[in-house]
């Protein structure tokens, strides 16, 4: 009982730990003063009307926003296609494959960054949008893959077979009865892999100047100076946003399709 | 669930099933497994035929390569004379029963009926009334708008049945459909897949490694055993003549004597049990697929049901009226089961029997300790390899 007691408050502490920052960030997007003060004396909602008023920021957002939803968009039907490959494929060396995925995850960024950076000037799509959804696919796969791949790999495979048993082919089957019945754990994937994406910020610093920039970027470019106060405002928006979506995200993962 | 006669298929003229040929079909599994090796078989149109055999003797598998949803390595598989191993699943036109239903859970019990006939392109009103017909069939009319989470196990198996014969398939297979029932509801669903069966009239094959439910339903049975078929017959000749000491023990108890060949002649084998002396035994000439040597080691195979025990003559057994084989034994052990009596007995040169013998007025009852004659007709003797 006691043991029981002790890991539910050390768990709560480790849950505060890593929440701090909100309880800092939050409060200071609220604040009426025009620097940085901690804690705020008063309270307003003043930055967040000078941050919809600054038409950089707010370019920025939209960027972001963009090259993400379309990375994602493309990333996900293909995420899907190679999970499924993975999971049900049966060709050579489908096991080495299936340890291949995770590769980009331990990849350094830096490197990639790098890399791309080369690449794009090269064939002339430095600092562009084209440039940045064609990077953040390949960040988002991963992603992608080991969500759905896991949710394929708890699909029973006996259903599919007796869809094709009556008739249908592998498209019809996949259609009428595999994606019914598992499309929560691809938009589960593609969910956290949007999140993921949408806050990436070594790889489009090295891909982007001054055309594309990024929410992240912006952010970053913005600490050169001095401290912007609206950070503390596009912080809680990207906290609020990756929220709801982790919420969106974890409800989709507990779907059952009965 | 009341039991009523089913109304024939109007449709269903019997003999709309078709053959399937099996041509020297191999199946490994890596280099070390061969699930089904250099398999031949013929099945009968029309014809319910059961694969029986313990997990692992490949019976899955055939079934599987049958279905498509594996390619045999070797061999071809032939359904009403086409060759079909490199024909796609969705157009084989088989029905399937899988062990877990497979039923779609997004799906209503009349979707799920309906799917092969949508993917036929069938019109709306037709569709409805087959899925009406089949349900029928399956004695789940009203069922259509449930869902297969809302309905039970055995509802769950018939919907399944019902599935796999709406697009009229001239072969269904069914991979051990009734596993996971209870035992009450297995035997009253073997009586209806029997009668749909019957009314039907496709070819079933059927796998199970439940040897009672292999000889209720089968019009014939491949026994299997690490690939490779042990013997194919009726539930009756398996039974009754089986080829082996393997299919004797796995279809029912088998009382194995270990023996000696001591002399052939037209009318049977003389055998002699172990020990000295050795009590003799008569094998028919005809029963056994074997021909043994002299002198050969085999085995005199005897269903308990057929082993009658009498007590101990004091004179000792004698010759009998070479009508019947006769062992002196000790009970070992009696065990009540209500219509019957188990026991357990050792002869005097040490093997190991089972006897059952019904309760009936008059028939002499032993325990434990009590010395008995072992004696059953020599017709019941089979003779098989050691």
């Amino acid at each position: 009982m006691g043991q029981k007691v002790f890991l539910g408050i050390l768990a709560i502490l480790i849950l505060l730990f890593i929440a701090s920052p909100v309880f800092v960030v939050l409060p200071l997007s609220f604040s009426d003063a025009r620097g940085i003060d901690f804690p705020p004396e008063s309270y307003s909602l003043r930055r967040f009307r000078d941050f919809f008023g600054a038409t950089e920021w707010l370019n920025a957002l939209w960027t972001s926003a963009k090259v993400s939803f379309f990375a994602i968009l493309i990333a996900t039907p293909l995420g899907t296609g190679m999970a499924l490959g993975l999971v049900r494929g049966k060709f050579f060396g489908r096991k080495l494959l299936n340890s291949f995925v995770i590769l980009p995850l331990v990849f350094p960024t830096l490197i990639y960054g790098l890399a791309l950076l080369f690449l794009y000037r090269r064939i002339g799509i430095y600092d562009s949008e084209l440039g940045l959804v064609l990077a953040y696919i390949v960040v988002g796969l991963p992603f992608i893959v080991l969500i759905t791949a896991a949710r394929f790999r708890s699909f029973d495979e006996s259903l599919e077979l007796t869809a094709m048993s009556l008739g249908a082919n592998w498209w019809q089957s996949f259609f009428k009865v595999t994606l019914p019945l598992t499309w929560s754990g691809i938009a589960a994937g593609a969910i956290v892999a949007f999140i993921i994406v949408f806050d990436e910020l070594i790889i489009a610093l090295f891909i982007t100047r001054i055309q594309e920039v990024t929410l992240p970027v912006k952010m970053f470019n913005s600490l050169d100076l001095d401290v912007d106060p609206l950070l503390a405002v596009v912080a809680s928006f990207l906290i609020i946003n990756s929220l709801i979506l982790a919420g969106l995200a974890a409800l989709f993962a507990r779907v059952r399709h009965e | 669930m009341t039991a009523r006669p089913l109304a024939p298929d109007p449709r269903a003229a019997t003999g709309r099933g078709e053959n399937v040929v099996f041509r020297g079909v191999t199946k490994r599994f890596g280099d070390e497994v061969v699930a089904v090796d250099t398999m031949s078989l013929e099945i009968q149109a029309g014809e319910f035929f059961t694969l029986l055999g313990p997990s692992g003797s490949g019976k899955s598998t055939l079934l599987n390569l049958v279905l498509g949803a594996l390619r045999p390595d070797e061999g071809e598989i032939l359904v009403g004379g086409e060759p079909i191993t490199s024909v796609p699943i969705h157009k084989r036109n088989i029905g399937m029963v899988f062990q877990n239903y497979a039923l779609f859970p997004h799906m209503t019990v009349f979707k799920n009926i309906a799917f092969p006939l949508g993917i036929r392109r069938m019109a709306k009103a037709e569709i409805k009334q087959r899925v009406e017909e089949v349900l029928d069939l399956v004695q789940l009319s009203g069922f259509e708008n449930r869902y297969p989470s809302q309905v039970s196990g055995g509802q769950q198996q018939r919907i399944a049945t019902a599935r796999a014969i709406a697009a009229e398939p001239p072969l269904i297979l069914m991979d051990e459909p009734l596993g996971a029932l209870d035992v009450k509801l297995r035997v009253e669903m073997q009586e209806q897949l029997r009668l749909l069966h019957r009314s039907l009239g496709v070819t079933v094959i059927y796998v199970t490694h439940d040897q009672d439910e292999a000889m209720t339903l089968s019009d014939r049975i491949a026994v299997m055993r690490d690939g490779r078929i042990e013997q194919v017959g009726t539930p009756r000749e398996v039974y009754e003549q089986p080829a082996n000491s393997f299919v004797a023990s796995f279809l029912g108890d088998a009382n194995l004597i270990a023996a000696r060949v001591v002399r052939q002649s037209d009318d049977g084998v003389e055998l002699a049990t172990r020990g000295e002396p050795g009590m003799v035994l008569r094998v028919p000439s005809d029963a056994g697929s074997m021909t043994a040597g002299l002198d050969e080691d085999v085995y005199c195979m005897v269903r308990p049901q057929r082993i009658d025990l009498t007590s101990a003559h004091p004179a000792g057994p004698g010759d009998g009226d070479g009508m019947h084989n006769l062992l002196p034994a000790t009970v070992e052990a009696a065990y009540f089961s209500g219509t019957e009596i188990r026991y357990l007995i050792t002869t005097d040169h040490g093997d190991s029997l089972h006897a059952i013998s019904a309760i009936e007025e008059g028939r002499e009852e032993f325990a434990a300790g009590d010395g008995v004659i072992a004696r059953w007709p020599v017709e019941f003797s089979r003779l098989l390899s050691s």
